[in-house]
């Protein structure tokens, strides 16, 4: 009986130990247990990137043996999305004219486009279904802090959660754990976009009733003040709208606009909440190797 | 049991050898989609062997270094392995005795509660990573590597304890 007891007597001690440390990785912004992280983050890294380097061609073959259907259905969708993409491109150039007349209309700095960028290979997929995060190559040393967006051609797909001195993990947009600002291009209204998990859209929260709200509608990041996103950066579109009467406001469900499977490269905005002005760098040669040339500014 | 130096010795190295495996293979052969956790696995065979203190610990200091990889909360697999140690630890005595495939079923059915437990701690401190949908599949995906990944990984377990020293409640 007493060892009985005394079991869990330890199991009480263990639990309420993790309890604590999840309690403090919670509250802390850095401190010992990121730097923990940080060093096996650096620690791996290199196992990561070799094992990557083998395993992944035996790992799509992999796949393609164990999800050829799956596989089948995303070609057929991307099929239908090509086709889906050749009819709207003429499309595209009047939402940016826009997007940039709305900007310009709030009074905007269209900061995005002066802001420098890192370009990053993602060199490993998350190791837990649990898990949110990318890995890349790039690091303290590439000028990454924790904060900073990151986005492909087509838009946001998270933020640095992580940074050691080579490597860095992404935090997608995915996650739980993710908010960011956002804006409603059509009506200026801003609210509050969420993760919700894997394979799920983002929530937007905090927009009026009586804002007007049309699926389809364009949603950026708001960019306020000591947010670490700045504004214009293109977050997704709306696809589902559902008022609430009771708390005056409106769920708003969005789709990103990146696609965050299979993401080989992406750009890391060199973007400092608290710098007066954004890190504005010097044009790269169109020709130059993208990994090369570690800054990469848009026009 | 006490843990004698060699059993503590072997178990850090096969721990450590399968963590490794983990992060580094594991993630490249997914089951539709999904990744299979051989730590959490490892763990419930081990558990099988120890008594729930000892199982709870061992649980503990896995998910420990699980939780230093992982995006996730610091202590959240730690919490969880220290339950699925202990749980697994308590129940020893009903399948020490038993064949392997009872063992590999008992090994899934464990797997998939201390994936699931997982996910509901998440969703009690307001981290809701799946759906109960994808849940359900993690689950089954856990339950369904189990089977084989307890076949494959029983003759490290069989290094670690050679004689068969099950003691009840220690």
């Amino acid at each position: 009986m007493n060892k009985i007891r005394s079991s869990r007597f330890r199991l009480a001690l263990l639990v309420l130990t993790s309890l604590i440390l999840i309690t403090v990785d919670l509250r802390s912004d850095g401190g010992v247990i990121d730097t923990a992280r940080g060093v096996v983050l650096d620690a791996l890294g290199p196992l990561r990137s070799s094992s990557a380097s083998i395993f992944e061609p035996i790992g799509g073959a992999w796949e393609a043996v164990t999800s050829y259907d799956e596989l089948e259905a995303r070609n057929a969708l991307l099929r239908a999305k090509v086709a889906e993409l050749q009819n709207s491109v003429l499309e595209v150039g009047e939402i940016e004219r826009e997007r940039k007349a709305l900007l310009a209309l709030l009074g905007a700095r269209d900061r995005v486009a002066q802001v420098g960028r890192r370009t990053a290979r993602v060199i490993d997929a998350p190791i837990s279904n649990y898990q949110r995060t990318l890995e890349l190559d790039k690091g303290s040393r590439d000028g990454l802090v924790v904060g900073m967006p990151v986005e492909t051609g087509a838009g946001v797909i998270g933020r640095i959660s992580a940074v050691s001195v080579t490597r860095s993990q992404v935090e997608l947009l995915t996650d739980p754990n993710f908010d960011v600002g956002v804006r409603m291009v059509r009506s200026g209204d801003d609210g509050i976009a969420s993760g919700r998990g894997q394979n799920r859209e983002l929530e937007v929260s905090f927009i009026e009733l009586d804002t007007v709200v049309i699926p389809g509608e364009t949603v950026v990041t708001s960019g306020f003040q000591g947010s670490s996103f700045p504004e214009g950066l293109l977050i997704g579109t709306v696809v589902d709208v559902v008022p609430n009467a009771v708390q005056g406001t409106q769920r708003i469900t969005i789709h990103p606009a990146a696609d965050l499977d299979r993401l080989r490269w992406v750009q890391v905005l060199l973007f400092y909440p608290e710098a007066p002005e954004p890190v504005i760098v010097d044009r790269v040669p169109e020709n130059q190797d993208p990994d090369a040339s570690p800054e990469e500014p848009t026009s | 049991m006490t843990f004698a130096g060699r059993e503590t010795s072997r178990l850090i190295a096969i721990f450590l050898t399968i963590f490794l495996v983990q992060i580094a293979i594991v993630p490249h052969f997914r089951l539709s989609g999904y990744i299979v956790d051989l730590p959490l696995i490892l763990l419930i065979l081990v558990s099988l062997h120890l008594n729930p203190q000892n199982g709870a610990l061992v649980g503990f200091l896995t998910g420990l270094l699980v939780d230093l990889v992982l995006h996730t909360p610091f202590g959240m697999t730690a919490l969880t392995f220290s339950l699925a140690g202990y749980g697994t630890s308590s129940v020893a005595s009903q399948v020490a005795e038993r064949n392997l495939f009872v063992r590999s079923l008992t090994v899934a059915l464990l797997s998939a509660t201390a994936t699931s437990l997982f996910a509901c701690i998440g969703a009690l401190i307001g981290l809701e990573y799946v759906t109960r949908r994808e849940l359900g599949a993690i689950a089954l995906v856990t339950a369904i590597a189990a089977v084989p990944s307890t076949i494959l990984l029983s003759p490290l377990v069989r290094w670690v304890f050679p004689m068969e020293t099950v003691q009840i409640n220690g």
